[in-house]
């Protein structure tokens, strides 16, 4: 009983064709893999592996990339943790730039790479990143210093069994493990809450992600994830998705339908629904009422069709490579803005729409905001109380059972919707107080949602700003901030006017650098 | 919406099991003790002898309850579990009652008491406090206190530092013990029993374990309180349930039944007032007074007179300081101790701060309603329903409690929400308990039903389930061919065929072995509400030699 709510409630949950069962792959970090000499075996002590770089084409494809991560301290966002550096695997993709998985660079400082049989090191900037599908690219800060570094072409998909080599860099030298693809199915990627078609492979040795699967010279995936003893990789065709518009400003990511559809199994269910076992189709559950398909699909109807295409009781279509996927892969070789037919069946009767796509954008309380503002976590300090916006940065501050482990009501704002929607503008939570005589009686306070200051809504912290130094209240002359905190955990209410010396105090106090970012600011 | 678990563990002193075989007596080394002690101390130790003398004349009256109890599983709840026998302590206080723990009789199929002459017989419990952690006993034999005198109660508080002792029969022996300490702190506290509820609590240094439960703390000639639960993370800290909340419960019970304490509802936001700016804000800068308001649960009898942000400067005339403490029999306590202490009917008077202006709010103090607790109840079986071999129950906190001891961080996060902050969803704004389906007994009418234990149901043929009684009037009610549950955040459906449901109940129940006092509705069992389940058997008494 206790496992199979387990499986219902994390979100990265496998769907596989074949199977309804479900695992659960918690995020895991790149493993950092120190790739000093010192460590190297002692019976042969070789710099790189200079043989290797001679024969194997593929060393001026695969490049080793360093990252040198720096985590802000959640707790007191103006510090940084200690510093970790990473070694990743970096492909190069038909353009030149060098693809790396986007988680690999949470909290990235300095990036740089180096190529197979040289001792140069280049170093590299992120020049795009989609978190949403777990991509990044990165670039030589300094493009003409480059060495001679050779483009992997894409492949196409690789079937069902299909034999392929993940690659990458241990001691030294480029390995190959052998790998094969066992299953392809949708899951959540680490950095986002889409859906997005993955390949689950068997390697003989697990292999490090951000590792490049290679098939007949060419890129087939990139493994973004290993669990236990499965591997798992983006196909090919998501990167080439990826890379097609990704120097386009008008990048237009990968498409979100704004469903949420359940497998339609049950023969009372069908009758019910007056949808017969021959049609297939799944049970449309929720429709997101700001999404594409908002005042057009209903609950209870029955998703039939996508692009004319017919869903088994599973929403899964016939695929000419992959055997049967889900309809959400139609979805993953679309963009925001592309149109799309779907056809329901509704009190027995078949409908079809056409709606128009939007972009996928996770829920903002399950992004990653390094990812979208390099250098900096956003924070606000206001006479003490530290505010921040509620992102998975700050509910993996609980670890990686975050979801057992954070406060309820925290993990609930994070599990209300996956994807973003007009109604959900962010979560603020106050998340300590640093003690000073100016809040004294609240200095307990500790990871608690707030409501409204001064009246107005608070979603995010230029709503917070705009609320202090807009609409203080006023009572006898005097400016206040009022405060109020989410399921009535009570309010907060402090002189809003004359906090310079206020701050300067408690930047004294606490070691922070006044330049941080208390409001109002210190002078 | 009340707090709930502490961060210290208590925790109740009646363990299961029987108790370990009484240590080897040395009665030699013993009495050289004696010797010894006496010699050196003189005055000293003829007054620390004197004052047990005391406490050993009462122990007469002071008995062993041996609790032989079933307890429920709200997992699968129309299982009965294997017994178990636990024992604490109980004691004589006039017209035939025995004062002990809730906790003590709880789940108690068979209980007896024993004399310190050995006599055992079967007592009844008669009134049981859950929310006091209180409980009368009354033995079956009239004539079980002929040659006994009752223990008579100290009014009010004990002071602090003074001495008292605790008598009992903690693990560790057969006999009585009489333990030594003194009164360390007067409190306002978590009741562990049923884990909801605070009341004013004393705590003592004496040893308090498992066992005493139920027993008398006295000074001099008079009780104190009664021993009921201890602090696992600190050395000797046992609390004691004082005289006064032992005296409301006594005159609650006057009238022959338990109306238990009046109801709450109400948060405070403490220590806020300690605050210059927010003292300056409230114009009460020259004060150091008040708590502001900052929930009233919609069952609360606060609620049509109180408001949030009104600030509370007194209650009953008592001042109420920014910690939301007041002057209590001569110590501080949280400010509710004046209308916890009270019977519902009877009216407290707040003096609060509104607006700019400070007025009295006389509010009339009712009992606790039928709504969603974050209390443990203690229902003789668990209500469940059954329909189509899905099987519902209200949900509660011992249902949580089945995910184990860490069940507030490994139950589903939805079902610890709702624990938590039902009030604030809008789903269950109209209901009274929301309804969990618990498991699913496999029959060919439910294969196809994927949903996981814990779901809650929202409603069914599209009708918001208030509690599973109502839930219950609605499936029976149900015409056309299929019945539709939906749950709750998932959105998804269980549907049944009306009719092949209906028909499969018998089966079902045959099947699994659902008996008793079961909710099966269908063609031959319907309604509930059957007599309480079997007794065990119990053991056969002996008398024991003292």
């Amino acid at each position: 009983m206790k496992r199979a709510l387990w499986l219902l409630l994390l979100l990265a949950v496998w769907q596989g064709p074949a199977t309804a069962g479900a695992q659960s792959p918690p995020v895991s970090p790149t493993p950092s893999v120190n790739a000093s000499a010192l460590n190297a075996p002692a019976a042969l002590v070789f710099a790189d592996s200079i043989q290797q770089y001679e024969t194997d084409p593929l060393t001026t494809s695969v490049v080793r990339v360093y990252v040198s991560h720096q985590p802000f301290d959640v707790i007191s966002p103006w510090r940084k943790k200690g510093v970790e550096i990473n070694q990743i695997s970096g492909t190069v993709v038909p353009g030149g730039a060098i693809l790396v998985t986007a988680d690999s660079l949470v909290d990235a400082t300095y990036v740089e790479m180096s190529k197979a049989g040289e001792s140069a090191r280049y170093e590299l900037v992120t020049t795009f990143v989609d978190p949403e599908v777990n991509l990044a690219l990165l670039e030589p800060k300094a493009p003409l210093a480059l060495p001679h570094l050779t483009p992997l072409e894409l492949s196409g998909m690789l079937p069902f069994s299909a034999a392929c080599d993940a690659v990458g860099w241990q001691a030294g030298q480029l390995y190959r493990t052998h790998a094969r693809v066992v299953d392809i199915g949708m899951r959540h990627a680490p950095t986002s809450a889409y859906w997005v078609a993955t390949y689950r492979l068997d390697a003989s040795d697990m292999p490090h992600a951000s590792s490049p699967l290679v098939r007949h010279g060419r890129l087939a995936g990139l493994v973004d994830e290993t669990v236990d003893h499965a591997a798992y990789a983006i196909p090919a065709t998501i990167i080439r998705h990826f890379l097609h518009d990704s120097p386009d400003t008008k990048y237009r990511g990968f498409a979100a339908i704004g469903l949420t559809t359940e497998p339609l199994v049950s023969p009372e269910t069908r009758s019910l629904l007056k949808a017969p076992t021959s049609t297939g189709g799944v049970r449309v559950v929720k429709v997101n009422d700001q999404g594409p398909c908002a005042n057009l699909v209903r609950t209870n109807d029955v998703l039939l069709k996508v692009e004319g295409l017919n869903l088994d009781d599973h929403g899964r279509y016939r695929h000419p490579v992959w055997g049967r996927v889900s309809y959400q892969y139609l979805l993953n070789e679309r963009r925001g803005g592309d149109k799309i037919r779907l056809t329901v069946l509704r009190d027995g009767k078949p409908l079809t729409f056409t709606v128009t796509l939007s972009r996928f954008h996770s829920q903002r309380a399950l992004e990653r905001p390094p990812l979208r503002r390099p250098g900096a976590r956003p924070y606000l300090i206001f006479g003490g109380l530290v505010f921040q916006e509620l992102d998975r940065t700050y509910l993996e501050s609980w670890g990686r059972d975050w979801q057992d482990e954070a406060p309820v009501a925290l993990v609930m704002a994070a599990r209300r919707t996956a994807e973003k929607s007009a109604a959900d503008s962010g979560v603020i939570v106050l998340t300590r107080v640093l003690a000073d005589d100016f809040n004294q009686g609240y200095e307990n306070i500790t990871n608690q949602i707030v409501d409204q200051v001064n009246g107005r809504r608070i979603h995010t912290l230029e709503d917070l700003e705009a609320a202090l130094s807009q609409a203080p209240v006023k009572r006898a002359g005097k400016e206040y901030a009022v405060i109020s905190l989410a399921y009535d955990q009570g309010l907060i209410v402090l002189r809003s006017d004359g906090l310079g010396p206020v701050h300067r105090r408690i930047a004294a106090k606490y070691a922070i650098d006044a330049s941080e970012a208390f409001f109002p600011a210190v002078q | 919406m009340s707090k709930v678990a502490t961060t210290t563990p208590v925790e109740r002193l009646a363990p299961s099991g029987s108790p370990k075989p009484p240590e080897r007596n040395h009665r030699r080394l013993w009495l050289a003790t004696l010797v010894v002690v006496l010699l050196a101390s003189g005055l000293g130790v003829w007054l620390k002898l004197r004052a047990p003398s005391d406490a050993l004349a009462l122990r007469q009256s002071v008995f062993k309850i041996r609790n032989y109890a079933q307890a429920p599983d709200f997992a699968s709840p129309w299982k009965v579990t294997a017994g178990m026998s636990s024992y604490g302590t109980g004691f004589y206080i006039g017209k035939n009652r025995i004062l002990t723990n809730a906790h003590v009789v709880t789940n108690g199929h068979f209980l007896t008491v024993q004399r310190a002459d050995g006599q055992n017989v079967a007592a009844k419990a008669v009134f049981i406090a859950h929310d006091a952690d209180l409980a009368i006993l009354t033995p079956e034999d009239p004539h079980f206190f002929d040659d006994l005198d009752p223990l008579a109660f100290a009014p009010g508080l004990p002071q602090l530092r003074s001495p008292v002792f605790t008598i009992g029969f903690p693990l560790g022996g057969e006999k009585v013990s009489i333990t030594e300490g003194v009164v360390s702190r007067v409190d306002y506290r978590l009741y562990v029993h049923d884990g909801a509820h605070r009341h004013l609590l004393v705590q003592v240094d004496s040893a308090i374990n498992p066992g005493n439960s139920g027993g008398p703390v006295v000074q001099g000639d008079r009780v104190v309180g009664v021993a009921f639960q201890a602090n696992l993370t600190a050395q000797r800290t046992g609390y004691v349930i004082p005289t006064p909340v032992i005296a409301r419960f006594l005159d609650d019970i006057a009238d022959g039944r338990y109306d238990g304490h009046p109801e709450d509802g109400l948060e405070v936001q403490e220590e806020a007032l300690a605050n210059p700016s927010t003292a300056e804000f409230y114009g009460l800068s020259q004060h150091h007074q008040g708590v502001i308001v900052k929930h009233l649960s919609r069952f609360s009898p606060f609620a049509g007179h109180l408001a949030r942000g009104d600030v509370l400067l007194a209650v009953d005339g008592h001042d109420i300081d920014t910690n939301g403490r007041v002057l209590f029999m001569g110590e501080r306590v949280d400010f509710k101790v004046y209308y916890d202490l009270r019977q519902p009917g009877e009216t407290v008077r707040f003096t609060i701060l509104r607006a700019g202006k400070t007025f009295d709010v006389p509010v009339k103090l009712v009992g606790q309603g039928d709504h969603y607790t974050q209390a443990r109840i203690y229902p003789d079986r668990p209500q469940y329903l059954v329909y189509g071999g899905l099987v519902f129950a209200p949900l509660t906190r011992n249902y949580l409690e089945t995910w184990g001891d860490d069940w507030y961080e490994y139950a589903p996060v939805q079902l610890r929400y709702l624990h938590r902050l039902w009030e604030f969803v809008p789903d269950f704004a109209a209901a009274t308990t929301p309804v969990a389906l618990v498991t699913r007994l496999p029959h060919s009418v439910n294969a196809y039903i994927d949903i996981p234990s814990g779901a809650i149901a929202r409603s069914v043929n599209g009708t918001p389930v208030r509690s599973l009684a109502h839930m219950r009037k609605l499936l029976s009610e149900a015409t056309g061919p299929y019945v539709v549950v939906e749950f709750w955040d998932s959105g998804r459906l269980a549907v049944l065929d009306r009719e092949a449901a209906l028909a499969a109940n018998d089966e079902i129940a045959t099947t699994y072995r659902i008996t008793g006092t079961s909710l099966v509705i269908g063609k031959s069992r319907d309604l509930f509400v059957g007599p309480p389940a079997p007794k065990v058997r119990p053991p056969a008494l002996k008398k024991e030699t003292p």
